[in-house]
């Protein structure tokens, strides 16, 4: 019996030791991985950075043929399409979020947010598959030429005549015309309509958070609807929020398939909308298979220029919320 | 003091209501179209053959390859990143939570769930691809593992955080292994929010297409060279039917493949809904 | 006018018989039965200066009725206590008087709650306006997530147009008549959640009195703080009435004999009995109030 027991305990403790041993690995694992990350992408970029310096930066030229490359056009790109998409994105998912919390009747919000939950799961290739078959030449067809109608209508009714008062030159119409429907405005909107259930659904969650009793009481010194949402429930989560526009963020800069598809994939840095141009995810995703040599590196440096970004952003949110949220 | 206008106030918020439920229904309109738009193009190619017969360059192809491809590199992946995130997660609540090591731990795991994924595939075209000399299923169930592992880790965490330490205190009074506290005890009291975190985990890896594209490929056979060969998976059959041929009927069977993906994900999140259901009836 | 009064009264009567047939002083019942329906009267005419009259008050959750035909009238600057044991609807009483109720869709109100000539349970009633003119502090501080300043600032913000010296008069005004000034004049940009659970119950009646309303409804506004900072709530109030009308649920029977006037006495979503509050303590005239303020049940 004694000696039973004895045995017993070695074994457990045997098994206690193995598992920590376990548990403690794993957690270091995961460091390991994150320091091979930067790392090995550095090595495999380093040719690049040899031969490029930090003119890769800023470099437009794109040329696999004289082997020459620039980072400027995917870095302006992914700029472009992340602030756009998130511009769209964040004021919208705020305004369903604060309808279905505060607004919505029961039912109707239930079903809606579990419709916006699924979808924010449903991957990001199909967001592009519908972007280029169907967005894209909605946008090319009608949507462009009805902004620039608006736009054109706008310059002559209103700019124009306030500037000849003002004694000043007359604006230039936009030329209607639009060769492709793939460009960097669609590439934003498909960004931010898939970001945008995601961004919604965590705001939701966080709003749902926010104590009932503060709200009450809110309402109860005479506040309307809009004013509860604006100054209590906005203020109350905004922490939350904040963290949800940085996730929503750091999605979009490294989201690949749903811009893909529907950015031109064209290395050149424009300052119009309307036309195609690249992000660095789709990039890599577009030349990898055929790039070797210089070529891969200089992708391989693109990668690790994007995960540098990624770490840039969520620093930037932390310190955020650390220092600009808790001083409001 | 002078009182303020009440109409103006009224306004506003009758502004707000209005704006608000028309975004929402804009925003619903087009989401609707979405799915609307997979539904119906998809539900053209669904057949029982699609089902059952794999890519091919020809009419009559299907995706079957294609389901078993994304199967298989989904489980690899669950195999590799699960048990690592549980051990990840056990380790920084139940055994230090404190120190600067698992200050760091936690840092790295916030860290590594923000890189995008094609970075991962990328990464790991460089640790397996380039060291084995092909593309696998093996290369991308890495990569898959590698976005896994720090969600479940936070799932992990949170869910252990959430057993109160009550529970711990009197499994140890009643000299019960650690492990044995841990799997058996605070594993019970966590099944439900762990089981849907890990499942909703594996639901977003397996909608995955920019690492695949870096690390499996593309095949048209069966994924029996799940090691050493490319292997087949849906998101990269709709990304090589909708983008690189010139035929209409590859079109229809990318739109299949997205309604197949797409059904399966929504099955793997409507479970996890009805598990938090279930559970949340059993402990009333 | 009389007439009615005493039909109301007959009402009451018969809504609480059951009550009545089991609970009444057996030895003094004649007595009672003749006198109740004058005393009462009595006491119901000398509240002529009536703030709020609440007639005919029923309520529902969804179907489930929790308040039953109440009666009531609320005079003028002077405290008003509602006791009674928990989920006896006392709560959801005091939240129909400025309508907080309305957010909760399932619950419904019907009767008649007279306020300034008209019945605020009409669907035309001015919400906004109302709860300027009726303010409300919950059981629990309920600081806005913002400072100390802007808490009181939101809700003079929201019904008055000042000018930036004149808000900081007005807040510096309410700060210092709930008390809360000199504890917090170095930091006033700090959170409100910073404070204390008594100060950010005082900074909340600070915010509702910042506002000039007229009645002040309080949901068991102490059960959440402890007996120090109890203490100068009570004080505070006691200070208050002289300007405000105050309406306060409470869960302590000894709070609402210091600092009530009248007491209401509430059983299962009826008005059991409303009297003068020495009267209610000293000689309640139903056996149940009896029980109830002698601690016999709870």
């Amino acid at each position: 019996m004694n000696k039973f027991l004895i045995k017993n305990c070695i074994k457990s403790d045997f098994f206690d030791k193995t598992f920590k041993i376990i548990s403690l690995l794993s957690a270091t694992l995961i460091i390991l991985l994150l320091g091979s990350f930067l790392l090995q992408l550095l090595v495999l970029g380093a040719d690049s950075i040899k031969t490029f310096g930090f003119g890769f930066l800023i470099s437009k030229d794109w040329d696999p043929v004289k082997n020459i490359y620039g980072a400027l056009p995917a870095i302006c790109g992914t700029f472009i399409t992340t602030i756009l998409s998130l511009a769209i994105a964040i004021p919208l998912s705020f305004c369903i979020a604060i309808y279905l919390v505060e607004i919505a009747p029961k039912t109707v919000s239930s079903v809606l947010s579990v419709t916006i939950n699924m979808l924010a799961a449903i991957p990001s290739i199909i967001y592009g598959i519908w972007g280029i078959f169907v967005v894209a030449p909605l946008m090319q067809q009608k949507i462009i030429p009805f902004i620039n109608q608006a736009i054109n209508f706008l310059i002559a009714n209103v700019i124009n005549k306030i500037s000849t008062l003002c004694g000043g030159s007359e604006l230039q119409f936009i030329d209607t015309q639009v060769n492709s429907g793939c460009n960097l405005l669609t590439a934003s909107l498909i960004l931010s309509i898939m970001i945008l259930p995601f961004i919604c659904a965590i705001m939701q969650d966080i709003f749902r958070l926010v104590s009932p009793l503060v709200k009450e009481a809110a309402y109860g010194s005479g506040a309307t609807t809009f004013e509860v949402s604006r100054k209590i429930t906005l203020r109350s989560g905004l922490n939350g929020v904040v963290g949800a526009c940085f996730l929503g963020l750091g999605r979009a800069v490294g989201e690949t398939m749903a811009v893909l598809y529907v950015v031109g994939n064209v290395q050149q840095v424009s300052a119009s909308l309307y036309e195609g141009g690249t992000t660095i995810s789709a990039t890599l995703a577009n030349n990898f298979a055929e790039a070797s040599g210089l070529f891969k590196s200089s992708l391989f440096e693109l990668g690790f220029i994007l995960l540098v970004m990624t770490f840039i952003i969520q620093l930037i949110s932390k310190l955020f919320v650390k220092y600009v949220i808790k001083t409001m | 003091m002078k009182k303020r206008d009440l109409l103006g106030r009224k306004v506003c918020n009758a502004i707000f209501y209005s704006m608000s439920l028309l975004i929402t229904l804009a925003i619903c309109m087009i989401l609707f179209s979405l799915l609307y738009t997979i539904i119906k193009n998809g539900s053209n190619a669904l057949s029982c053959n699609f089902l059952i017969k794999p890519t091919s360059p020809f009419k009559d192809s299907g995706i079957s390859n294609a389901i078993l491809g994304t199967s298989a590199i989904t489980f690899g992946a669950t195999v590799i990143g699960v048990p690592a995130g549980i051990f990840t997660g056990i380790y920084l609540i139940e055994y230090d939570s404190q120190s600067y090591f698992s200050k760091v731990v936690r840092i790295s795991a916030e860290a590594l769930m923000g890189v995008p994924s094609i970075v991962v595939g990328l990464f790991v075209y460089s640790l397996v691809v380039v060291p084995t000399g092909h593309f696998s299923g093996f290369a991308a169930s890495v990569a898959l593992a590698i976005i896994m592992y720090p969600v479940v880790i936070k799932v992990t965490s949170d869910m252990l955080q959430m057993v109160p330490n009550a529970t711990r205190e009197a499994a140890i009074a009643l000299s019960i292994p650690k492990w044995r506290m841990i799997f058996q005890i605070i594993f019970r009291m966590a099944k439900s929010g762990l089981l849907t975190g890990v499942i909703l985990a594996i639901a977003r890896v397996s909608g995955e297409t920019a690492p695949l594209l870096l690390t499996s490929l593309f095949s048209d056979a069966y994924p029996t060279g799940y090691f050493s060969e490319p292997t087949a998976s849906l998101t990269v059959a709709i990304n090589e039917n909708a983008t690189n041929s010139p035929f209409e009927y590859m079109l229809e069977k990318a739109w299949g493949a997205a309604l197949v993906i797409t059904i399966a994900i929504l099955i793997l999140n409507i479970s996890c809904q009805l598990i938090n259901k279930f559970t949340a009836q059993v402990k009333k | 006018m009389i007439s009615e009064k005493l039909e109301f009264k007959n009402n009451l009567v018969d809504d609480n018989t059951i009550v009545e047939e089991k609970y009444f002083h057996n030895d003094c019942e004649k007595i009672v039965n003749n006198s109740a329906i004058t005393a009462a009267d009595c006491f119901y005419n000398s509240i002529s200066d009536s703030v709020i009259s609440v007639r005919n008050l029923n309520f529902s959750y969804g179907d489930k009725q929790t308040l039953f035909d109440n009666h009531i009238d609320i005079k003028r600057k002077s405290v008003t206590a509602i006791i009674g044991p928990s989920g006896c609807g006392k709560s959801t009483h005091l939240r129909t008087y400025n309508r907080i109720f309305d957010l909760y869709k399932e619950q419904k109100a019907d009767g008649e709650i007279i306020f300034e000539g008209q019945n605020i349970l009409d669907k035309k009633t001015d919400l906004m306006a109302l709860r300027q003119k009726i303010g409300m502090i919950f059981q629990k501080p309920t600081p806005f997530p913002m400072s100390i300043f802007e808490n009181i600032a939101f809700s003079l913000k929201l019904h008055y147009k000042l000018k930036r010296s004149e808000l900081h008069d007005r807040v510096e005004d309410a700060l210092k008549r709930v008390g809360l000034w000199d504890e917090v004049k170095d930091k006033l940009k700090k959170s409100g959640n910073s404070l204390s659970g008594g100060q950010q119950q005082r900074l909340c009646i600070a915010r509702a009195i910042a506002v000039e309303p007229e009645v002040l409804l309080m949901d068991e506004p102490t059960s959440a703080i402890d007996p120090v900072a109890t203490l100068k709530i009570e004080n505070l109030i006691e200070e208050l009435v002289k300007k405000y009308t105050i309406v306060i649920v409470t869960h302590n029977m000894q709070q609402a004999a210091r600092i009530a006037d009248n007491t209401a006495f509430f059983y299962e979503g009826k008005i059991v009995e409303y009297d003068r509050t020495e009267k209610i303590f000293t000689c309640p005239k139903y056996k149940l109030t009896e029980e109830y303020i002698t601690g016999r049940f709870s």
